[in-house]
């Protein structure tokens, strides 16, 4: 009873700070900025965050940390608008959103799509705000769990689940599509020998950009796309309200509990990140969800499933970074070395030498997540009226701000000729009927899963006697064959289609 | 009419010194930080260059540009004007062990470097692993236990190749977890039971009473506050080890050699008050390391010894492609800076 005193307490501490008017003002500034960004392909919260974290030197701890996180939160949940409206992810977390933020802006619910994202990257950040202050302790002893065996296996089953992103057509295409991302992850000099692979030209010695390969993929190849349509889409009708209905409410809600869950467990292992958060998440609920036969088409559910999750993500990696100094996503670790430069030092002794902070910091997060949704009320409707441009207007406009994202990545114009050959491999899959999200799968996932392989083979012993890595085992090649099967059994559907 | 020539004067006179300045520094400077965001060395760039930027009242950006071990950013800030503009930054690890992996072909001739501070390796154990000390650390190495560090080629992992040459032990089987704080998570979570990292990276585990410490790679021992246990130094430990703590990483921040003097000038003025800020004192006493606010000469000098010690020790383990040899990188044994500082055109 008395720890549990102590514990409200200390929330009542950070609370006194969080709700300083002036701390309140930051955070909204801080939100726009990284929901601006966020919008903006290429620009990441990583960037944002690198670029910003030397303004805030001159500020105080609390200013500077409620400035970070309200543009953390922000540019998680920016690239949402460029994914909806333009079906081009502003950040790599934002793809999957696109896969039912897009068809839904294309039947003319962009606002809604729009809204209700933003709502649920606010109720995926609460409910997983409420986990990290109440299970830290225990999170992060799971978190000491994951080694590289068991991180391997995570990738491994994230590659697993690329047959099950596959819309309108057969699983084999995610497949073959999938393993082309994770060919193209190798590429470059490999991290554990310095060995170069595939590196016919010297710029690939550092491997292929993850953001100027999808800004091609995703942004490039719809260029190309509307170019090539005589009467590219274009809504003309109003737009009605922001709102979602009752039914739509009802499929924003439904992944909540699921999504924030594997949002935020995901966050906590460290090196995971938003984006496969948000894979993980969407994958399952299309396994899952009631309205799993609409994935992909439109469906509010799917929209949640990602935006959620995603955002769900930070307070979750917030855990290991907060508790043992182990950043769960690059933004995490960019807002790490912002605390070090205020003179917070995150890790075992922080509970001993601010043991209010985690309250902080997760009271900014809420009060973040909070300003969002207010601001998506604004910003919504302006948003919307991009979907009334021609797009033979707008393309142009939008190629621009891809070169210009593909650049800043690095500051580096090969990645600019990057992004234009992955924009034509795109557009030709894209035309061959190949979904795009498991070769985004792909090249995320595998160079994770490839340098955690080889790391845990350097450490001996016998991978089996490991329990979270077991688990994990099963989950796999329960995936595997479950995939194996729904593989076979659509390729004999088409060739039955065929024959008749 | 006066007093409107005195502002016109006066105006004159601010807008002339502002153009003087603008002459001896450029605006909005960018460093490029050749290690991904967040990680050791951007975590032990940014201070400094806040409080170089505090000094000299203009923004310095920092972006990351990572990629074969800090090379990218490396050729990148060689191919821009050498006026200021553009500065890199990276750890002397990698730099270091560019010839041997064949990353870039620049080296400490091309540079005038700033090393704030440099940061020890600290070996450690797992709490329940029965190592306490050095002999039972190499004991327990000998029985063929694996030893973890973050990869081949870093600073501790290139220290303890040394320190067991020194020893006269074979080198222990590796155990790679990607980086320093990795390698001592790993080590909490039993994946290894002892391994190496940066003092800055692993020091809360050590302070927090998670893990032991057995030596620090400086040349005084260290004391954990946080657990009131000192840990020796390894010059102490093993005997024929004290050229080691000169293979300490830094995290220099870095111009092209010809850049115009009135910058650099500029730049080691900035440099030296930064390093003198509490902010800068602060950061570097919570992570362990030691201001050495290393410029000019003094600065050639520690990264061609540190080249020296790197590339050599890696190629002695039979890592990468390059030989030093070709380099004309001489080994430790062999160095004398007087001979070497004649390869560098600004010496001779």
């Amino acid at each position: 009873m008395s720890e549990f005193v102590k514990q409200l307490g200390l929330v009542g501490q950070a609370a006194g700070g969080v709700f300083l008017p002036s701390n309140l003002l930051i955070v909204a500034g801080a939100v726009l900025l990284g929901l601006v960004v966020g919008a903006i392909p290429g620009l990441t919260g990583t960037m944002a965050l690198a670029l910003l974290i030397n303004l805030t030197y001159k500020l105080p701890s609390d200013q500077a940390v409620a400035f970070m996180l309200g543009v953390y939160v922000g540019a998680v949940s920016g690239g949402l608008f460029s994914a909806i409206m333009l079906n081009i992810p502003g950040t790599p977390n934002a793809a999957a959103t696109a896969l039912d933020g897009y068809p839904l802006a294309r039947s003319g619910k962009g606002g809604k799509a729009l809204f209700g994202g933003v709502f649920a990257s606010c109720l995926g950040t609460l409910l997983s705000v409420v986990i990290m202050m109440v299970a830290t302790p225990f999170l992060s002893k799971i978190a000491l769990k994951f080694g590289k065996w068991e991180m391997f296996l995570l990738a491994l089953f994230g590659i697993t689940i690329c047959g099950n992103l596959s819309v309108d057509c057969s699983p084999l295409k995610g497949w073959l599509a999938g393993f082309m991302g994770f060919f193209v992850a190798m590429i470059g000099v490999e991290s554990i020998y310095n060995a170069a692979r595939f590196t016919w030209i010297a710029p690939l010695r550092s491997g292929v950009e993850l953001i100027p390969a999808l800004i091609g993929i995703f942004g490039i190849a719809e260029v190309l796309t509307v170019l090539q349509d005589r009467t590219p889409f274009q809504v003309n009708s109003d737009m009605g309200t922001i709102l979602p209905d009752k039914n739509e409410l009802k499929m924003l809600l439904r992944p909540l509990l699921r999504s924030s869950l594997i949002g935020c467990g995901i966050g906590a292992i460290p090196g995971a990140g938003e984006d496969i958060a948000a894979w993980l998440s969407y994958s399952t609920g299309k396994s899952r969800d009631k309205d799993r036969a609409n994935f992909g088409k439109g469906s509010f559910a799917g929209l949640a499933c990602s935006e959620t999750a995603n955002n769900a993500c930070i307070p979750g990696a917030m855990i290991p970074m907060l508790t043992l100094a182990i950043p769960g996503s690059t933004q995490a670790a960019m807002f790490l070395a912002a605390l070090n430069l205020h003179g917070v030092q995150p890790g075992p002794m922080l509970t001993v030498k601010a043991p209010a902070f985690m309250y902080t910091v997760g009271l900014t997060l809420a009060v973040a997540a909070i300003v969002m949704v207010a601001l998506a009320l604004v910003l919504t409707k302006p948003m919307v009226k991009i979907l009334q441009i021609n797009r033979k207007v707008l393309m142009p406009i939008i190629v621009s701000l891809t070169v210009v994202g593909a650049y800043a990545s690095r500051s580096n114009l090969f990645d600019v000729k990057l992004m234009l050959v992955f924009g034509l491999i795109g557009f030709f899959l894209r035309k061959m009927n190949f979904p795009l999200a498991p070769l985004t799968l792909g090249l995320i996932l595998g160079r994770t899963a490839d340098t955690n392989f080889r790391q845990s083979l350097t450490m001996g012993g016998n991978v089996l006697t490991r329990v979270v890595g077991d688990i994990l085992l099963v989950v796999v090649l329960y995936s595997l064959i479950s995939g194996t099967i729904k593989t076979i059994k659509s390729a004999k559907e088409e060739l039955a289609a065929g024959k008749d | 009419m006066k007093k409107l020539l005195a502002t016109v004067l006066a105006l004159m006179l601010v807008l002339g010194c502002t153009s003087a300045m603008a002459a001896v520094f450029p605006s909005t400077p960018t460093v490029y930080i050749g290690y991904g965001a967040g990680g050791g060395t951007d975590t032990a760039v940014r201070p400094v260059v806040a409080a170089m930027a505090e000094y000299l009242g203009e923004t310095i950006n920092c972006s990351n540009m990572e990629g074969a071990n800090s090379a990218v950013a490396c050729d990148y800030v060689l191919e821009q004007p050498h006026d200021g503009t553009s500065m890199f930054a990276t750890g002397t690890g990698g730099f270091s062990s560019y010839p041997i992996y064949a990353y870039s072909t620049s080296s400490w001739q091309d540079w005038i470097s700033f090393h704030p501070y440099s940061g020890p390796a600290v070996v450690f154990a797992n709490k329940d692993a029965g190592v306490t000390n050095t002999q039972e650390l190499f004991d327990y190495i000998a029985a063929g236990n694996k030893f973890g560090v973050g990869a081949y080629g870093n600073g501790p992992h290139t220290q303890f190749e040394a320190i067991c040459a020194a020893k006269g032990a074979a080198s222990p089987e590796y155990s790679l977890f990607g980086s320093c704080a990795d390698t001592a998570v790993g080590c909490i979570a039993g994946d290894v039971m002892v391994g190496a990292g940066s003092l800055s990276a692993v020091i809360d585990y050590l302070n927090g009473d998670m893990l032991v410490p057995i030596f620090v790679t400086c040349a005084d021992p260290f004391e954990f506050t946080g657990i009131g246990v000192t840990a020796p130094s390894v010059v102490t430990e093993v005997p024929g080890t004290d050229g080691i703590p000169n293979l300490n990483e830094t995290w220099p921040i870095m111009i092209p050699r010809d850049t115009p003097q009135e910058i650099v000038d500029k730049l080691v003025e900035a440099f030296n008050a930064a390093i003198e800020t509490d902010a800068v004192k602060e950061f570097a006493a919570s992570k362990g390391f030691n201001i050495i606010g290393l410029t000019g000469e003094e600065a050639d000098k520690f990264l061609s010894y540190s080249i020296s010690g790197y590339s050599w020790t890696l190629f002695n383990a039979g890592l990468g492609e390059g030989n030093p040899a070709d380099f004309g990188i001489p080994t430790l044994e062999e160095y004398n800076w007087d001979t070497v500082k004649t390869t560098c055109e600004a010496y001779k």
